[in-house]
């Protein structure tokens, strides 16, 4: 079995005024490298907390969370975030500069010495996959939220991280755009050798894009079903493929 | 922008021509109403022979020296209660106690312990701005979005680099604001320490500039003092400031 991140019974609850309430209960997932997994389930079943988890910004309260069979103990560039929230990009930077950020982040952390020429390079290639290079100069105020989303994976992809968690970061854009933003994602993955793990609430969203989809449900945050998407890529919302998944998945979530 | 600045020039014309009528019409003497054009003579020979210049280097040269020691010190204050808990009990208590205090109640103090001179003055400024600035910068640290430590922790900044590439930049309007304050109260405790102080070798700055006209009753020669300390005020406040933020702040959205 080649599994690469392990989740294994994590257990995570919040204290609140009245009672302790469990946010996430008995979480096991196997994610393999190179995977696309979406995590599909309504709101507050525990998506972003798992996420964070994973992330390293929270802890579980038990269980256990590895990668290559080793302990997760905290935060790390090998596993970067991207957030929902279009504060995420520094408005104080201008968009290269946001990217740099992490190239800069990356070569330290790598103890990579790289040249100022060397750095802005690789922030315009990132900038360029994302069709932006020519907004290189502005500052994040100046562009559409879906731009902004755009620069902000520009940013998580020049961090070069092994995986990309992403927490629904396409959920504060118009249908129209976050349609581009999706198949501009996958675009990436295929081109590139990274695991992503995303977070959604939005079915079609997880068809379109996951290789195989973590279904939860609320109150405990628990998972039901992992259900394997074997469609070829690039996915089509009209086919009947495709149609006929998310149906499945309709009746599973909301049964 | 352009109307505020169109409306105040044509009030200031008001009411200096409101003043000059008066000022001619010979209700009051000469002596307590000068008339302006008594007023800018005493401006124009004040700067002639250079006595108003020299006061003006000086209280400049202290304003800027303790805006700059209080600016650092506030910096490294907010910073340490920022990042240690009980470095904020301490300096939340002195602020607390001191930012209340006026900076005229502690000049007894501080003729006694520093006698009248620069550092004295500069003491007196420094308290007038530091504890505001404090103020303000925590406020600043405090109220950065959550999202931003996730990211630093992400992508594994350290304290420093969190420092400069985050916290300041994130909470600069904060920063400005403070730092106006700390310009206003500046100036006022400036001119009014000098008054007090008292001059060495006849340099004593605008506020003893103004403080000297007085004993000799040259009325013309402490409005002149008072138009230029009127003067600059103004064009800090709403020049330099309003250019840093243009540069900074506005251009970056961060300040509607
Ligand atoms: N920091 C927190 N303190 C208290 N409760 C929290 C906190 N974070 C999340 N929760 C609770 O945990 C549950 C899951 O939240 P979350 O992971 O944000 O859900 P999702 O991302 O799936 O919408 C919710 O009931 C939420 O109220
Ligand atoms: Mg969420």
């Amino acid at each position: 079995m080649n599994s690469y991140l392990e989740l294994k019974s994590i257990n995570k609850s919040f204290e609140t005024e009245k009672r302790r309430k469990a946010a996430l209960k008995n979480i096991n997932l196997q994610i393999k490298e190179n995977e696309f997994i979406t995590i599909l389930g309504p709101s507050g079943c525990g998506k972003s907390t798992l996420l964070k988890i994973i992330a390293g910004f929270s802890r579980a309260d038990s269980g256990q969370l590895l990668k290559n069979k080793a302990q997760i103990e905290k935060a790390g560039l090998d596993r970067i975030m991207l957030f929902q929230e279009f504060e995420q990009l520094f408005p104080w930077q201008k968009v290269i500069e946001n990217v740099t950020f992490a190239v800069k982040a990356a070569a330290k952390n790598k103890k990579n010495k790289l040249s100022k020429a060397a750095i802005k390079k690789k922030a315009l290639k990132y900038l360029s996959e994302v069709k932006l290079e020519n907004y290189q100069d502005y500052y994040p105020h100046q562009l559409s939220g879906g731009m902004k989303q755009r620069v902000a994976l520009a940013r998580t992809l020049a961090a070069e991280g092994e995986i990309m968690l992403m927490d629904e970061p396409f959920g504060s854009v118009d249908s129209q755009t976050r349609q581009e933003l999706q198949q501009l994602l996958t675009q990436l993955w295929q081109e590139e050798d990274r695991t992503i793990i995303f977070v959604t609430h939005d079915i079609r969203e997880a068809v379109f894009l996951s290789e195989r989809i973590v279904l939860m449900k609320n109150e405990p945050g628990e998972i039901i079903k992992v259900v394997e998407n074997k469609m070829p890529y690039p996915r089509r919302l009209s086919s009947r493929e495709f149609n006929q998944l998310f149906e499945q998945l309709q009746g599973q979530l909301y049964n | 922008m352009g109307n505020k600045y169109h409306q105040r020039l044509i009030w200031i014309t008001v009411l200096a021509l409101i003043w000059q009528l008066t000022a001619l019409s010979g209700i009051f003497s000469e002596m307590i109403f000068p008339g302006l054009d008594h007023i800018f003579l005493a401006l124009i020979e004040s700067f002639k022979d250079g006595t108003l210049v020299k006061q003006i280097i000086f209280s400049l040269s202290i304003i800027i020296q303790g805006l700059f020691l209080a600016t650092a010190a506030a910096l490294i204050l907010a910073l340490s209660s920022y990042f240690s808990e009980s470095a904020a009990g301490l300096i939340d208590t002195l602020t607390a106690l001191a930012h209340p205090l006026p900076g005229i109640a502690l000049m007894p103090l501080i003729l006694i312990w520093f006698g009248s001179g620069r550092t004295a003055i500069l003491i007196v400024i420094i308290h007038s701005v530091l504890w505001p600035l404090i103020l303000n910068l925590s406020t600043g640290f405090n109220s950065i979005p959550d999202i931003y430590t996730l990211i630093a922790e992400n992508y594994r900044l350290n304290k420093l680099e969190f420092m400069f590439k985050i916290l300041i930049p994130a909470s600069l309007p904060y920063f400005i604001s403070g730092l106006k304050i700390a310009w206003a109260r500046s100036w006022r405790a400036l001119i009014s320490a000098e008054m007090l102080f008292g001059a060495i070798n006849s340099l004593g700055g605008l506020g003893w500039f103004i403080f000297q006209k007085r004993v000799f009753f040259d009325l013309p020669g402490v409005f002149a003092g008072i138009i230029v300390i009127i003067v600059i005020g103004v064009t800090v406040e709403d020049f330099i400031f309003k250019k840093i933020e243009i540069r900074t702040v506005k251009k970056w959205g961060m300040l509607k």
